[in-house]
């Protein structure tokens, strides 16, 4: 007796691999937005991509690059409900840990990573609403309309709480910085 | 979000028509409040720019390595949740009169496997299952279900009907209180089980089957 081939033929990863591995940008940076640090924007990422191809066959038409973006909000929240924490109270800066990049003046390169760790910082106390939003247009790089599909609420609240979120997080790194001089 | 504030965000995001936005660029020069907005906003905006950055390499090693190991280690049905139970072998004991009483004419593929998919749905404990067909036993939605699959075609049976028009559509077939609902494409796969034809195509859809 032959032991049957199981279900796993009926999911190709390597098909499903190749339609969402293009998008690891995206939700690599999502991530980012979404956690503490880089470590455990990573670990989000690959739950991220573990889920979906758990879930594949159930994704019928829609655009992936958003789907994925879900999936990944989706699992970073339950991630929060778990540790009873807001994120902002999980997030802290850091510094280091980038890969190397090769060529570049690494005085530079530290002082990327300074500027990181502070926008990262601001982002983390900013209200979760601004903070999501912020994270998918403006860090992840979705349109408004992406974004909107993704929370599921009109496009116009999307570019609302963008707005709102960008001029706070301008305010406070600039009255950071005013305190910081005086 | 006051009017202002609104007409503001469009502005911002490039929404107006290019009479407007031209009037709201004369507009912001000589209103303190939206001007401030408007930078105050570009300013944000850049600071956060300084966030993105592409995955690094080992990312997606990793995420390659990871998927590649639950594909290997488990059955991946694509709503897992929904599939409750699993994959039980098969015992081949040949039903030799199933055989006759099913016969269908067919190039591709000896009809015993037909026999052998409804005896298999109808929950008879042993069937005969021709090499080079596999045969999981499901629950999928409540439903006790089969799904045989091959690299052969399964042979459309008399009484049987293609669901549409298309070249290689999936075919509808019922035997007794089983029925059958078959995909040609991307593999060949005959899903069986005793729960109506509509129902079927549900099911068939949660296991990711494809329906064209
Ligand atoms: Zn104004």
């Amino acid at each position: 007796m032959s032991r049957p081939r199981r279900l796993q033929t009926v999911v190709d990863h390597r098909k499903f691999l190749d339609a969402a591995l293009p998008h690891i940008d995206v939700l690599h940076n999502v991530a980012r937005g979404l956690t503490r640090d880089r470590g455990a924007a990573e670990d989000l990422v690959q739950e991220t991509y573990l889920r979906a191809f758990a879930g594949f066959g159930g994704h019928r038409g829609g655009d992936m690059r958003s789907w994925l973006v879900s999936i990944c909000l989706n699992t970073a929240r339950s991630t929060w409900r778990r540790s009873q924490r807001r994120v902002g109270e999980v997030l802290s800066p850091e510094v280091g840990g980038a890969e190397p990049a090769p060529g570049r003046d690494p005085a530079d390169v530290a002082v990327a990573e300074v500027e990181r760790s502070t926008v990262a910082a601001a982002l983390a106390v900013l209200p979760e609403h601004y903070r999501v939003a912020l994270t998918l247009v403006d860090i992840g790089g979705l349109t408004a309309q992406e974004a909107a599909v993704v929370l599921g609420c009109p496009r116009g609240t999307v570019l609302a709480r963008v707005h709102r979120g960008r001029r706070r997080l301008a305010a406070s790194l600039e009255s950071e910085g005013i305190r910081r001089e005086s | 979000m006051s009017h202002s504030e609104r007409t503001l965000a469009a502005f911002l995001v490039g929404d107006l028509d290019p009479v407007d936005a031209a009037e709201y660029d004369r507009h912001i020069l000589e209103c303190d409040a939206c001007w401030t907005a408007v930078h105050e906003d570009r300013r944000g905006r850049d600071r956060l720019d300084t966030l993105r950055e592409p995955a690094p390499a080992r990312l997606a090693d990793a995420v390659r390595q990871r998927v590649e190991a639950a594909a290997a280690r488990r059955p991946q049905p694509r709503r897992p949740a929904r599939i409750v139970a699993t994959v039980v072998c098969v015992t081949v004991i040949v039903l030799a009169g199933a055989v006759t009483a099913t016969r269908v004419g067919g190039p591709h593929r000896d009809p015993a496997v037909l026999a052998s998919v409804v005896a298999a749905a109808a929950d008879r404990s042993g069937v005969a299952l021709p090499s080079g067909v596999t045969l999981d036993r499901l629950v999928v939605d409540g439903h006790a279900v089969v799904l045989a699959r091959s690299a052969a075609l399964f042979p459309m049976p008399p009484g049987g009907h293609p669901v549409n028009d298309a070249d290689h559509a999936p075919w509808i077939a019922a035997r007794g209180e089983v029925n059958l609902l078959c995909f040609s494409r991307p593999t060949p796969a005959l899903l069986a089980g005793r729960v109506p034809a509509a129902e079927l195509t549900g099911l068939a859809r949660a296991l990711g089957l494809q329906s064209s």
